[in-house]
C-alpha cells in the first residue's frame, strides 16, 4: 500500500479490485483490526454503488465496477438490491425475459 | 434424523443471533453427505448494537448434527469468553467479526460468504475448545487468518461433486452441439459474448479457471484424453471432473447472461 495514498483511495481501489495481492491483504488485514476503517469500507461501498446506479462513475471505473460486482452473484445481489431501492416507488427497466441461449458461442469457444 | 437444534444468543435488545444453522440457498443441491433442515435463520448483517448482555437461550448440550465438527453453547460461551471477558463487549465483536469475514469472503469472490464466515468461526472455537493456544494480541486478526484458510479450501474443493446417476437426465454435463448461424448480427453479439466471457474467466480463480478451459480444450478424442489428464491432476474421477465443469459452465452462462443484459 502506498504511504501517500489515502484511505479513501486504498478503499476505492480495493472495491474495485485493482489492489495487488499484498495490499490487499494488508487492507483486509487493517479492517479487521480497525472498526473505524471497516465501517469507512462499508460506507464506501454503498457510495460506490450509488454511484454506479446514478451513472457517475467514469467510464474505467464503470467498467471495473461491473467485472467486480456484476459476474459475481452476491455483490451483483447487492447491487440488484440497491437498485431496487433507488428505483421503490417507480416503474422498474424492463429487462430481457430469460438468458439467451450461449450455447452457440460456447461451441465457438471450445473450437479455438 | 435427530432434530437439530439451534444455539441463540439473546441479547438486551431483543435481537437474536442464531449461530451456524446454514443458509442454504434454495437452488442448491444438497451436499451428498447431509442436508440441512429447519427453519433459515434471520440475516444478521447489520451495525451492531449498543447493548449487549446475550444470554444463551437454547439448553442444547448436543453438538448441531453435522459431519464436520459442530458449535455447541459450551464451545459458543467459551468462544465469547475467549474474545472478550465482558459479555456485552464479546457479543459485539462476535458480530464484528463476523461482518468482517462476510465482507473479506465477498471481496474474494466467494459464492456462499455467510456460510464461509460461519465455517471460520467454527474451526476457530473448534481451537478453542481443544484447548489450542492462540497467540495473536487481537482475536480478529486471528479469524482472518483462518478465513484465509477456510477460502483456500474453498477453491480447493470448488465443486462437490455428487454421483451422476443423482441427477435428472436434462442435467446430465454434455456438450453442446448446436451449430451457429453465420448470421452477420449473430457474429457480432458472439464475439461480444466471448470478449465478456474473458473477463469473467480472468475473475475465475486460477484453478477454477484451469479446471474449465482445460475441460473445453483439444478436439474429439484429443479433448477426452486431456480430461483424463486433467481429472488426474485435480486427484478426481471424470465424472466429478464432468460435474464440476458442468456446474462452473452454468454458473458462467448466469453471470455472462447478466452482464450482457448490464452493458
Amino acid at each position: 500500500m502506498q504511504g501517500t495514498e489515502t484511505d479513501e483511495s486504498v478503499i476505492r481501489r480495493y472495491l474495485l479490485g485493482e489492489l495487488p495481492e499484498q495490499e490487499q491483504t494488508a487492507v483486509e488485514a487493517r479492517y479487521f483490526l480497525d472498526d473505524a476503517f471497516f465501517e469507512q469500507l462499508v460506507a464506501a461501498e454503498k457510495e460506490l454503488i450509488g454511484k454506479y446506479l446514478r451513472g457517475e462513475l467514469g467510464s474505467e471505473d464503470h467498467e471495473r465496477f461491473q467485472r467486480r460486482y456484476l459476474t459475481v452473484g452476491y455483490r451483483r445481489k447487492m447491487v440488484e438490491s440497491a437498485k431496487e431501492l433507488l428505483l421503490s416507488g417507480a416503474a422498474r427497466p424492463a429487462l430481457t425475459a430469460g438468458a439467451p441461449s450461449r450455447t452457440s458461442w460456447w461451441k465457438r469457444l471450445l473450437g479455438r | 434424523m435427530p432434530t437439530r437444534k439451534r444455539i441463540e444468543i439473546t441479547f438486551e435488545t431483543h435481537r437474536t443471533i442464531v449461530v451456524h444453522e446454514r443458509r442454504r440457498s434454495r437452488t442448491r443441491k444438497p451436499r451428498a453427505y447431509k442436508d440441512f433442515d429447519g427453519p433459515q435463520p434471520a440475516q444478521d448483517n447489520t451495525e451492531p448494537h449498543t447493548n449487549f448482555a446475550p444470554q444463551v437461550v437454547a439448553s442444547a448440550d448436543t453438538a448441531i448434527t453435522r459431519r464436520d465438527w459442530g458449535l455447541t453453547e459450551q464451545s459458543l460461551n467459551r468462544l465469547l469468553e475467549y474474545l472478550d471477558p465482558d459479555r456485552e463487549q464479546a457479543g459485539y465483536k462476535y458480530e464484528m467479526i463476523r461482518r468482517k469475514l462476510i465482507k473479506f469472503f465477498e471481496h474474494r469472490g466467494s459464492v456462499w460468504p455467510e456460510d464461509q464466515a460461519d465455517e471460520t468461526i467454527n474451526r476457530v472455537a473448534r481451537k478453542i475448545q481443544d484447548g489450542q493456544d492462540i497467540w495473536v494480541n487481537d482475536p480478529a486478526a486471528y479469524f482472518y487468518g483462518v478465513g484465509r484458510n477456510v477460502l483456500r479450501d474453498q477453491w480447493r474443493n470448488a465443486e462437490r461433486p455428487i454421483p451422476l446417476e443423482c441427477l435428472p437426465l436434462a442435467e446430465h454435463p454434455a456438450t453442446c452441439h448446436v451449430e451457429i448461424d453465420p448470421d452477420e448480427a449473430e457474429r457480432r453479439e458472439l464475439e461480444r459474448s466471448l470478449e465478456q466471457l474473458e473477463i469473467l474467466l480472468s475473475t475465475l480463480p486460477e484453478e477454477t479457471r484451469e479446471l474449465i478451459t482445460g475441460y473445453y480444450s483439444g478436439e474429439k478424442t484429443g479433448r477426452i484424453d486431456n480430461r483424463r489428464a486433467l481429472a488426474g491432476r485435480f486427484g478426481i474421477p471424470v465424472n466429478a471432473l464432468r460435474i464440476r465443469a458442468y456446474r462452473i459452465r452454468e454458473r458462467l452462462k448466469g453471470d455472462l447472461a447478466e452482464m450482457l443484459q448490464s452493458v
